[in-house]
């Protein structure tokens, strides 16, 4: 590690350097002031974490700092000067220069960030000759080749050929990652990198920008609106706030001692793996009690639905919910000359869920978990086992059948942008569910709603408004009000917070745990980041490539993992403490070369 | 690549065999349902004079009394191996393609449509360069120039182009542009082989305004079409990496642009190849189209029948070479397909 990145030294002239930038975009509205005089600078070879959450104006600075505001609406006054040049006054000519060869910039979607018409190498050669127009392809070939094994993209010889869509989105980034190294650029400028990508995967990307950075030498700037993600590697950290820096400094004093009460609210929000479910509780129930005011002793303000405690709940009779055996089998399609082989996206799974529980379940992108869920849900038929519902077996029942149970089982789902629809008031969206089940009083129906929108933190008279005039936190809280309507026995969350800022999740996981104890919920959580997983759920199953590999009450989970996939997800599991990153990033490092010597040893086995 | 190209030759090979069947049905069986009887059906394919002894001898010339499978049987024999006619004492021969015969003309069907195809592919692929190449190029500027005078102007042109029909512009342009100011020479075909310059300069006209219809709505397509892509993430990329504005938008952003503008160009251009109808009888250019029209006059059923199933056969053929060409403009596809 450097840490003599701080800007304090003035030895050598920042590589980057902002002066009291303001980005303004004209609107119908008046003049929208994105960022507003955002000063800060950047060491050769240093590393900055820009946090914030959406709307904040990070990303519309990073884009001011590759010049790619130029021929929108946007205005941009102020000094930004990269690699000695003045992005604001620079020729066009100038900027393109620039682009790539001084400053790279890797973006947040890895998915829709290649051009899915042209192989990668065709991308990469691409961006090496606008640079170095004298090189020859073979040249310019080779130095792309050299780019996408320094990223750990393996067989790169072969894989340059490939197109994007033939790439996982872990891989996908690393291309995008060796097209802005393809040109050793000074600065590298990341972009929300890793939001769109599995923990793990989100862990390897940020090993490697870390590794890139220390080998090459590159200045490094992580846009993130997660604190935890730039902990572990940035030296610097800059905190905006409606376009304005509200706290900067070392990375270690604003983590620890952070001054401003928006950067407090931000460490707060962002889930912590080590706070036990137990804790967490209590701390929302305190708050909300003093929230409330009033009765702080007695913290279950409804009284009549006393949510027992874990402990309390073991001795229940019947489960609500009994898993045996399911599997899900898809048909896949082989390559040229290939046969339909089968593929099980769920191989095996039984559990029991009881009344009032909640049972965590973390995994993947690929492991099964959505699949499962909408096994449960009978939007899907399991291949093979038997689901239970309230003692009855569902598992083959028509859907003629299956409506009185689609009252009982809900599901909130992950994209709260479109998972609404559009052309419906969030009254009628909410209120739909009732009509459906036979509901004709119209005003009956809107009491309801109206009711239960003001449980859910919004207003009532929100009831007439369409989605597009609410923010995704309060989206997600009209789609929880929507699966509440009906008074669900069984409500089914897919990823309900992985679309959202950290601080926003936090409130939409306080929502969730207070409808918990106000409606007695029996919840079923499927997310993949397991801090967030801890702090709703009971009990935690752990799935991976189908299977629950670990299953047992949350923190046992947590705090003596058997499986050796859950502590390759906990070492992933970002964390806020730089040191505690650090040592998580070694112990990942050491994981990895493991796993190579074993995998070589079982080459020259075999 | 090799099953994918397989297997749409064989998909299109299953839908000529389709699309003759539901012909066949069209003309054949479906005349019977509505309560036609066989002396009724036997009428329309006699000619002038409507005597018994003619109808009757249409009846067994075309085995109309027979079942419907002998008849259909018939009628795809004709198409591989040619038919013969008894007509009074003469055999009348429709030999290999024998796509009907018509017995009003006394000509067979097939080398009438061959005769004229000189003039429909003529027009048809000379508008469809024009129309393509124009209206991409003016939806491509108009994309890159949004909200300038030239966007504006050409985008209003083009609302008027794709609402204006071709028998309404078509006799305009021959009411002034040739007869009243006389900028054009006046329209005919001149086969290529004899005069090049006079082959050009007779199809001008109708080029145009063929093209001129269909490039109004290319040119609203590909502008939408290129302002979606110009909005894409891997436009920010490509930016990002210091591509010059051209590179830009003529690597990056033109190909997502044109893959579903190649899509309906084979659909327009199989429809156009099959009888560019109103252009053609506008023009009296004597091509497929207008000699469908001529036939539809005189109820003359086996023409009709022959040029729908040649139309069909573009359609068809011109889809096949799409989806072939989709695989190679967009990478996706051969995986899937």
């Amino acid at each position: 590690m450097t840490p003599t990145g701080h800007s304090a030294e003035p030895t050598t002239e920042p590589v980057v350097r902002v002066r009291d930038l303001k980005i303004t975009f004209p609107t119908m509205d008046g003049d929208v002031h994105a960022v507003d005089g955002l000063s800060f600078e950047v060491a050769p070879g240093g590393a900055l974490g820009i946090v914030g959450e959406s709307g904040s104006g990070k990303s519309a600075t990073s884009l001011a700092l590759m010049g790619l505001h130029r021929g929108t609406k946007a205005r941009i006054t102020g000094e930004i000067s990269v690699a000695g040049t003045d992005i604001v006054s620079a020729s066009d000519a100038r900027i393109r220069e620039l682009r790539g060869n001084d400053i790279a910039m890797v973006f947040q979607d890895p998915m829709s960030s290649l051009h899915p018409q042209y192989t990668i190498g065709n991308q990469l050669i691409e961006a090496y000759r606008t640079h170095r127009p004298s090189a020859s392809t073979a040249e310019a070939r080779a130095r792309a080749v050299e780019a996408l094994e320094r990223v750990g993209i393996p067989d790169p010889a072969k894989r340059i050929n490939s197109y994007p869509h033939e790439f996982s989105g872990g891989m996908r980034q690393r291309v995008l990652i060796a097209m802005g190294l393809v040109c050793e650029p000074k600065v590298l400028l990341a972009d929300e990198p890793t939001t769109a990508l599995d923990v793990t995967v989100q862990a390897q990307i940020l090993d490697l920008l870390e590794d890139l950075r220390q080998d090459l030498g590159m200045a490094l700037i992580l846009v993130s609106h997660d604190l935890a993600v730039v902990a572990g590697s940035v030296d610097e950290v800059l905190v905006m706030k409606k376009g304005k820096a509200v706290e900067r400094g070392d990375v270690r004093t604003v983590l620890s001692e952070p001054e401003h009460p928006y950067t407090q609210a931000l460490l707060a929000a962002v889930p912590r793996v080590e706070v036990s479910r137990a804790q967490r509780r209590a701390e929302i129930r305190a708050d909300r009690a003093a929230r409330e005011g009033g009765s702080a002793a007695a913290p279950q303000p409804t009284g009549a639905s006393v949510r027992p405690e874990k402990q309390e709940s073991t001795t229940p009779g019947e489960p609500l919910l009994k898993v045996e055996n399911v599997r899900q089998r898809f048909k896949v399609r082989g390559g040229m000359f290939g046969k339909a082989s089968d593929f099980y996206a769920v191989d095996d799974v039984s559990f029991e869920l009881y009344r009032g529980e909640t049972l965590g379940i973390v995994g993947e992108s690929g492991s099964g978990k959505s699949t499962l869920s909408r096994m449960i849900m009978r939007l899907l038929q399991p291949t093979e086992g038997r689901i239970l519902f309230e003692g009855r077996d569902i598992t083959k029942l028509p859907e003629r059948q299956l409506r009185p149970l689609r009252r009982d089982i809900q599901m909130i789902f992950q994209n709260p942008y479109s998972s609404l629809n559009p052309r419906l008031t969030i009254g009628d969206s909410i209120g739909t569910a009732l009509k459906v089940q036979g509901e004709k009083d119209g005003k009956l129906i809107k009491k309801k709603v109206q009711e239960l929108l003001e449980r859910v933190g919004l207003e009532p008279s929100h009831y007439n408004r369409f989605p597009h005039a609410f923010s995704g936190g309060q989206r997600q809280r009209i789609a929880i009000a929507r699966a509440l309507i009906l008074q669900p026995k069984l409500v089914i969350c897919d990823e309900p917070v992985s679309a959202l800022d950290v601080s926003t999740q936090d409130q939409v996981l306080r929502l969730l745990s207070e409808l918990q104890d106000d409606f007695n919920l029996t919840l079923i959580f499927v997310a993949h980041d397991l801090a967030v997983v801890r702090q709703v759920s009971d009990r935690v199953a752990v799935m991976r490539k189908g299977r629950v590999v670990e299953m047992s009450d949350g923190d046992s989970v947590y705090e003596d993992p058997q499986h050796e996939y859950t502590r390759q997800l906990l070492a992933a599991a970002p964390v806020l403490d730089p040191d505690e990153a650090k040592a998580h990033r070694a112990e990942r490092a050491r994981l990895r070369a493991e796993a190579k010597k074993a995998a070589a040893s079982e080459g020259t086995a075999a | 690549m090799l099953t994918y190209i397989l297997r749409r030759l064989g998909a299109g090979v299953l839908l000529l065999a389709i699309v003759t069947m539901v012909t066949f049905v069209i003309f054949y069986v479906v005349p019977r349902l509505a309560g036609q009887t066989t002396e009724q059906l036997a009428t329309m394919y006699v000619g002038k004079a409507p005597t018994p002894e003619a109808i009757q001898a249409t009846i067994d010339r075309l085995n109309l009394d027979q079942p419907i499978a002998l008849q259909f049987w018939e009628f795809i024999k004709g198409i591989f191996v040619g038919a013969e006619y008894q007509f009074g004492r003469d055999i009348v021969q429709c030999s290999a393609p024998c796509f009907g015969y018509s017995f009003q003309t006394y000509q067979e069907v097939f080398p009438e449509i061959i005769n004229r195809l000189p003039v429909t592919l003529t027009l048809g692929l000379g508008a469809g360069v024009i129309w393509l190449v124009g209206g991409v190029t003016v939806g491509i500027i108009s994309a890159i120039k949004k909200g300038s005078i030239f966007d504006r102007l050409s985008m209003g042109v083009a609302l008027a182009g794709v609402s204006m029909p071709v028998f309404f512009t078509g006799l305009l342009a021959l009411a002034f542009l040739v007869h009243a100011w006389g900028i054009f020479p006046s329209p005919g075909y001149t086969p290529i082989t004899e005069n090049p310059l006079a082959w050009a300069t007779g199809m001008i006209l109708p080029w145009l305004t063929l093209a001129f219809l269909q490039a109004a709505q290319y040119a609203r397509q590909t502008r939408a079409g290129m302002l979606e892509t110009m909005g894409e993430d891997y436009i920010r990329t490509a930016r990002a990496k210091g591509l010059k504005e051209r590179t830009v938008v003529f690597k990056h952003g033109l190909r997502p642009t044109l893959t579903p503008i190649v899509t309906i160009f084979g659909l327009d251009i199989g429809l156009v190849l099959g009888g560019a109808v109103l252009t053609e009888q506008v023009y009296s250019l004597n091509g497929i189209g207008r000699y469908a029209v001529q036939a539809i006059v005189q109820s003359d059923l086996p023409v009709i029948l022959g040029v729908t199933l040649f139309g069909a056969f573009f359609v068809v053929i011109c889809n096949l070479i799409v989806d072939l060409l989709y695989a190679w403009v967009d990478p996706r596809v051969r995986v899937s397909g």
